[in-house]
């Protein structure tokens, strides 16, 4: 079973956020100059959804997950302004050792790369039930019979011999599974997944997504996603947002915005995508390319390559403009059509 | 195996018979081979002029050892390979250069694939210095019109490939593999290491060239809209063996494989947020150092019988022009639905 129905069509209003980010930068300092290389107006992601942040690479996706999680390695980085607010207590306030606290046991993470994240020199097992020794206080035979649960949950095929191999001996979608066996393991009301299928088959991304969205429902996770690829998020999850640049352009439920993007560089994303029997054929190209984080265009980031842009596109940083419920643009040419 | 309608076939630039290319696994005491990865296992392919291929199938499917054993970067265990109808299997190297000059690779990661230390003009330039005597004026002016048509300024060759986006590197190595004019481009998931709007841009030009400059492609890739997009047949791998075959428009429209049709229900759609139904498949793919025995997909298809697991199926046309190996296909009857 999936959850897409948009928010707005099932017609409640959301819960508190779990989760919200206020006016966010993140200074990077390099050896060509330094730059506000994130800069997030407003971020929210509510309690018990899944929310979808989509960009190119650059864009900033994955610079959010670390924000949160305050690991944005500094130097280079720095984090100048802004708030993350979780369950209301903002993060950023938070002394380093109740954050490291929190840090796996109510907010979990998913990285992309399972093979560097797991550790090489221990069985898959023995991982799992360190995590659940450390952060849960189980005993070992406790912590096994959960790590064999934990297996079950995600799916893993034989999974009381699984965990006794390593990682390497594992296929990459198993090894993913390990991954979310792992996040799922301290019950995190928060689960932020970083591409969480990138590099997968499509055929074994197909059962990932499905699991992530079977586990979503029976433990109500709230989930982060984070990805580069729009079809993963629109199977997933119930709202989106857009960044390009750093900027969020456009936030909404996935329906609306995949339906009728507001955003120019929404609509340029999804004009690119080559679709399987397409007659025309033709993909829509835009010209030029992302611009270099550390030194973004001024005013709208996305306005040098925009069809769209007009001149106080280059003098101000667009306001968000709103478009139906919770659909908001961060563009002076909101529903610009070509 | 069946080749398209002699109305739209030109001339055969590479004709592959039986081809087998086994890896050893060595162990004991003298390092001799205990086993054999059977990564290409009996593969016949046709590739003419002017009908780009594509292959597809899953990681370790054997796609991209097929065609490096057709570019003779890997020798072959058995079978044969034509290249413009001298077979190429035998060959020393030093005869090999009518290969080299008529077919040229471009690889995944531009990243990998491109020399840091040589400047872009350097790179472009390189296969002309090795293949040709050509004086330096000719040489600067053939890397200006390459990197022209591919949408680059001639005077970026005095840069060096770090200045370059992802998107831009790969239009350089396509520069350099397009510069000695070969006939056959081989692509090898030219663009999974680039962002969607770039992709683009590749994919628009790489389409162009087909008919600009009478360029046929045999490209890798797992994205199957990426092979729609430029390739008129697709070859469907699955555990070193081509299960199924024909014009792109066809396969995909019309799947006969329970194999093809698990990889295209695989593709995560954003436009129909509406449930599909998916033929999920479960496992990885089998060990090829032991295949299954018959039908090596039996252990994963949904709709296997037992007769599957004993029989090798044949390659048989089930439609003109379209072949396919699964018992359960006969061509009678889809001839009669055509």
């Amino acid at each position: 079973m999936r959850a897409t129905t948009p928010l707005s069509e099932a017609g409640t209003v959301p819960a508190a956020p779990l989760l919200e980010i206020n006016d966010l930068q993140v200074e990077f300092k390099t050896y060509e100059g330094t730059g506000v290389t994130l800069d997030l107006a407003h971020l929210d992601v509510f309690e018990g959804e899944s929310f979808g942040l989509v960009g190119e690479s650059g864009s900033g996706k994955s610079l959010t997950a670390l924000a949160v999680l305050n690991l944005i390695p500094n130097p280079p980085g720095r984090i100048i302004r802004g708030e993350i607010l979780f369950r209301g207590t903002d993060l950023l306030k938070l002394p380093p050792q109740i954050l490291a606290k929190k840090r796996g046991a109510e907010i979990a993470t998913i990285f992309q790369d399972p093979m560097s994240s797991l550790n090489p020199v221990l069985t898959v097992g023995d991982q799992l039930v360190h995590v659940l020794r450390t952060h849960k206080g189980l005993t070992a035979a406790a912590a096994r019979a959960r790590a064999t649960e934990l297996f079950e949950m995600v799916r893993m095929p034989d999974a009381d011999s699984v965990l006794r191999k390593y990682p390497h001996e594992l296929s990459g979608g198993m090894r993913q599974r390990v991954m979310i066996a792992m996040a799922l393991s301290c019950e995190a009301p928060l689960l932020i997944a970083d591409e969480a299928t990138r590099n997968l088959d499509v055929t074994i991304q197909a059962g990932i997504i499905d699991l992530l969205a079977e586990l979503k429902e029976k433990t109500g996770v709230t989930v982060l996603y984070i990805a580069s690829n729009l079809s993963v998020v629109a199977q997933l999850c119930t709202r989106m947002g857009l960044l390009y640049a750093g900027q969020i352009v456009e936030i909404g439920g996935t329906r609306e915005v995949l339906e009728s993007p507001g955003h120019p560089y929404t609509r340029a994303l999804l004009d690119a995508i080559p679709r399987i029997g397409d007659a025309s054929k033709i993909l829509k190209v835009t010209e030029g390319f992302p611009p270099n984080p550390i030194a973004p265009p001024p005013g709208c980031r996305f306005h040098p390559r925009c069809p769209a842009a007009v001149g106080e596109c280059s003098r101000k940083v667009p306001p968000a403009v709103r478009l139906g419920p919770g659909h908001e643009v961060y563009c002076f040419r909101a529903g610009w059509s070509n | 195996m069946v080749q398209l309608t002699e109305a739209e076939a030109g001339q055969v630039l590479v004709e592959t018979e039986a081809l087998k290319k086994y890896f050893p696994i060595k162990g004991g005491l003298l390092q001799r081979p205990v086993a054999w990865v059977r990564a290409v296992d009996g593969v016949d392919l046709v590739v003419r002029q002017g009908v780009s291929t594509g292959l597809v199938g899953e990681s370790g499917c054997g796609k991209s050892t097929l065609v490096r054993v057709i570019l003779r970067v890997y020798p072959a265990t058995a079978g044969s390979v034509r290249f413009l109808g001298r077979d190429i299997v035998g060959l020393p190297e030093r005869k090999l250069s009518f290969v080299r000059r008529n077919a040229q690779m471009v690889f995944q990661d531009p990243y990998w694939s491109l020399n840091p230390r040589m400047t872009v003009g350097d790179v472009v330039a390189e296969p002309l210095t090795v293949h040709t005597r050509l004086s330096r004026a000719e040489i600067a002016r053939r890397v200006g019109a390459a990197l022209e048509m591919m949408r680059l300024a001639a005077s970026d060759a005095q840069r060096y490939p770090h200045e370059f986006s992802g998107g831009q590197r790969q239009r350089i190595a396509i520069a350099r593999a397009l510069v000695l004019r070969p006939r056959l481009l081989v692509l090898d998931e030219p663009t999974s290491a680039i962002d969607v709007l770039a992709q683009a841009q590749i994919l628009n030009l790489l389409r162009s060239l087909q008919e600009e400059i009478n360029l046929t492609y045999l490209t890798v890739s797992h994205d199957l809209a990426v092979v729609s997009h430029l390739c008129k047949a697709v070859a469907v791998m699955y555990l070193g063996k081509i299960v199924e075959y024909g014009l792109t428009e066809e396969v995909f429209r019309d799947p006969l494989h329970p194999y093809t049709r698990a990889l295209i229900s695989a593709i995560p759609e954003f436009d129909s947020v509406e449930k599909r139904q998916r033929v999920i498949l479960t496992g990885s793919v089998p060990s090829a150092i032991r295949p299954p025995s018959g039908c090596r997909f039996h252990t994963r298809c949904p709709e296997a019988e037992t007769s599957c697991a004993e029989r090798e199926p044949e390659i048989i046309e089930a439609a003109p022009g379209h072949t396919v190996a699964c018992l359960k296909v006969r061509g009678s009857a889809l001839r009669q639905r055509t």
